[in-house]
């Protein structure tokens, strides 16, 4: 028995760590694949199978190419600083969002592309500014844009049933069919990047991590209901019908998959909670002008990544205590809000 | 839960039930003790025996100088000269040694023959000649808090004991309930306060029924039961719970004075039994001893000792931190040869742990859970960076050093030690200034 001096207060820790924040991330993101794959085999073995492929080629990917890495860094214990990386996350998020079509070696170069430029030549895990998985998933959209579908290229003939809900109703400015019943929209059986389609299923699994703690509700709730406000005044004003047309918008697109995984990721989030509702608000805003002004209906994608760049920004301007001026705030995201959906209406060109 | 500023509290597991239900155990006398000549920051002292000097228990032995502070003997028998020693801010530091005689020649160092005839003025005194020192080893005089006191209309008695382990004040006030209220009115009436509140944790409902009762007697004390949170005890936090308001600096901006329950006990006592401080019950638990107990020593008794008498370490742990205080804000010493003081409340044996530290996630919980509503995270960050505008705009001297930030942290980083970098590089930059 010694008695040992620790420099350090205090002598007491929270049992929650940062390796079972990730396990539970990969529990709900391995629920997703199962569902996902679930679905994608009643529509065939062969769909089936491509799905539960896709997801352990990324992941093999990643592993292979964080352990080349640590190798190179001569690392001594290659297995644990790969561990401690924690590659699996992003593999099986990158996977998550590409369509069912997508080709194994986009699968591979993709994810290689996250783990290594979305994160390791960062200086690896915690020291990223964009978040891996899109990153990835911007240069496959980039380098073999047509290689994305969502049918299996065998079978690519029948290529209306590629087209998913997000491409149908930018096609018709908007405001025409889904394709989908409002109902399957959340439920999520229709094809669309493989794991971003069960709206219910994410949100179900995004409460659980909120209150595990893993993510912070403000983020999902704030993105979330910010693009439904903005889309709801939208149709209000051009004469649709309110409600319907904002439950779509919201459905589509993987805006929830995204709100509820990506946006959350808190290394490329900021850090206080104000911080976060300006992000939140300003993603919301980001999805819908890219959404209906530019010729990428995927804006959900772009948009975080465009506040991962506003991040370290928005952690200087909200630097200071977390209860000055609370009420001021407050106005300031009321504002914000308000804005937003302002200019989305004027911008608006559908219908 | 508050939108913008987070929850800045946390229910801990708290452990009380190591201690909690067992008797005090009263411990024979040690042979010496030892009186610590240093409080807060302050190691001038007037020391009015010498060596071979008889004293008697509540013998005047020294006093502070630059803020006066009495201090008394525990014990009678004979002054042995001065040591050094370790103390509980974990610095080498001189103590006055006494050997006790064990015969508890008790003279009565001041004496207030109707003490309920006092006024205001007379009290506050009769408080500075006590010696009551505010909690948390910070050493301020509880008197200073009442003679600069203006427009007072509540005190708010602490009992909320919110660290981990720690069940010394429980175990005081089931004892002294009596006194507890006793004391309560006599500071109200020295602060020109019509009204008192006495603040106990929900959960601890037995005692909130005891002092209900007690108090319904009157009318101006209020017993008020607070969330099992930490760190309820601390004043910021305990005022925006009961009274819902923010102050800049001290309590007393919004009419409040906050003492702990043992000051009030201390009061009573000293005021109708004329005792000075000379015992005190200190919780002394965790996972590291044998047999986590409350036990009721003279003033200056070693940890060793006590640790000793109560059936040692525990041989099981090889490693041990010896805390004093609780496991939040308690300070490792390293070692056992320190001394309880009028204001130790506890000390917390634990088996060393290592924490494996990852890289920072930003998630944000640090900020979440803060109850000084300060960013930890940003604060590391500009303080990695040396960047003195950075943390003083993030306002790193609100820190109250409660741990909560390292505890919640779950990449398990000193996080509160940071910010504690911050804190000293402020206020070396302000010296600096000549502010
Ligand atoms: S709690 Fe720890 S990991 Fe999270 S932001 Fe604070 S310092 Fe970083
Ligand atoms: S130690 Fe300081 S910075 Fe950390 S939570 Fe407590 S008050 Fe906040």
């Amino acid at each position: 028995m010694k008695i040992i001096f620790k420099r350090t207060t205090p002598n007491y820790r929270n049992i929650l760590s940062t390796q079972e924040i990730m396990l539970y991330l990969t529990i709900t993101l391995l629920i997703v694949s199962a569902v996902s794959a679930g679905y994608y085999f009643t529509l065939g073995a062969d769909y089936g199978i491509k799905a539960v492929l896709m997801i352990a080629v990324s992941l093999i990917s990643a592993y292979l190419c964080e352990a080349a890495y640590f190798y190179m860094l001569k690392e001594k214990d290659i297995l644990k600083a790969v561990n401690r990386s924690f590659p699996y996350v992003t593999a099986i998020l990158f996977a998550l969002i590409l369509p069912i079509g997508t080709p194994y070696y986009v699968v591979i170069s993709g994810s290689l592309f996250s783990i290594l430029i979305g994160k390791l030549i960062f200086g690896g895990f915690g020291q990223n500014i964009f978040n891996p998985a899109l990153i990835g998933r911007v240069f496959v959209m980039m380098s073999y844009g047509d290689k994305l579908t969502a049918v299996l290229p065998s079978k690519a003939v029948d290529s209306v049933s590629g087209a998913t809900p997000t491409t149908m109703l930018s096609g018709t400015g908007w405001s025409g069919n889904v394709g989908v019943s409002l109902t399957n929209l959340y439920i999520g059986f229709y094809k669309g990047s493989i794991g971003e389609t069960f709206a219910l299923l994410i949100i179900i699994l995004g409460i659980f991590l909120a209150i595990k703690k893993v993510l912070d509700w403000r983020l999902p709730v704030f993105y979330i209901g910010t693009s439904f406000i903005i889309t709801f005044i939208t149709a209000l004003v051009h004469g649709l019908s309110p409600f319907g047309f904002a439950l779509v918008q919201i459905g589509i697109g993987g805006l929830i998959f995204g709100g509820v995984f990506m946006l959350t990721d808190p290394v490329t989030s900021p850090s206080s909670p104000y911080g976060k509702i300006i992000f939140a608000i300003g993603a919301a805003f980001f999805t819908m002008l890219l959404r209906y002004r530019s010729n990428m209906p995927e804006g959900v994608l772009y948009s975080i990544l465009i506040m991962n760049m506003l991040t370290p920004m928005i952690d200087r301007y909200t630097i200071s205590p977390t209860n000055e001026n609370e009420n001021r705030k407050k106005i300031y995201v009321i504002g914000l809000i308000g804005i937003s959906a302002l200019l989305i209406t004027l911008f608006w060109r559908g219908a | 839960m508050s939108l913008l500023s987070g929850i800045g509290k946390i229910r801990l597991n708290g452990k009380k039930e190591l201690t909690k239900s067992k008797q005090v155990l009263s411990l024979p006398e040690p042979e010496i003790v030892y009186i610590p000549l240093i409080i807060g920051a302050s190691t001038d002292f007037d020391v009015h025996v010498s060596e071979g000097d008889y004293v008697h228990k509540g013998t005047k032995l020294a006093t502070r100088k630059d803020i006066y502070v009495p201090l008394y003997s525990p014990v009678s028998g004979t002054v042995k000269g001065i040591e050094k020693r370790m103390h509980t801010s974990g610095k080498i530091q001189n103590h006055l040694l006494i050997e006790n005689d064990f015969k508890d020649d008790e003279i009565t160092p001041f004496s207030y023959d109707n003490p309920d005839s006092l006024s205001a003025e007379e009290l506050v005194e009769a408080i500075k000649e006590i010696g009551i020192l505010g909690l948390g080893g910070s050493g301020f005089p509880t008197y200073v808090k009442y003679q600069n006191a203006k427009n007072i209309e509540a005190v708010l008695i602490n009992a909320v004991e919110c660290e981990p382990y720690l069940t010394s004040d429980y175990k005081v006030m089931e004892k002294h309930s009596e006194e507890l209220l006793d004391g309560t009115h006599f500071l109200m009436k020295a602060g020109h306060a019509g009204k008192g509140i006495i603040a106990v944790k929900v959960t601890n409902k037995d005692l909130i029924l005891k002092l209900k009762e007690k108090a319904a007697k009157f009318n101006d004390i209020e017993i008020v039961g607070v969330p099992d949170a930490y760190p309820m005890g601390w004043e910021r936090v305990l005022i925006r719970e009961i009274f819902k308001k923010e102050y800049e600096r001290f309590p007393s901006e919004i009419g409040i004075i906050v003492n702990n329950a043992t000051t009030a006990i201390y009061l009573s006592e000293a005021l109708r039994q004329k005792k000075a401080i000379t015992h005190r019950i200190v919780t002394v638990s965790g996972e590291g001893i044998k047999n986590p107990e409350n036990v009721y020593v003279p003033i200056g008794t070693s940890v060793d000792y006590i640790i000793d008498k109560i059936g040692g370490y525990n041989d099981k742990c090889e490693e041990i931190v010896v805390l004093a205080g609780g496991p939040m804000m308690g300070k490792s010493i390293a070692n056992d040869q320190f001394v309880i003081s009028s204001y130790s409340n506890s000390v917390t044996i634990l088996p060393k742990k290592d924490t494996d530290e990852m890289p920072c996630l930003r998630c944000g919980l640090c900020v979440e859970y803060c109850p000084a509503k300060i960013q930890p995270v940003q604060i590391m960050n500009g303080e990695k960076m040396k960047d003195l505008d950075s943390v003083t705009n993030a306002g790193a001297d609100k820190c109250i050093t409660c741990g909560l930030c390292s505890f919640i942290c779950p990449s398990k980083i000193e996080v509160t030690d940071w910010v504690g970098k911050a804190k000293t590089r402020i206020a070396n930059a302000r010296k600096a200034g000549g502010k």
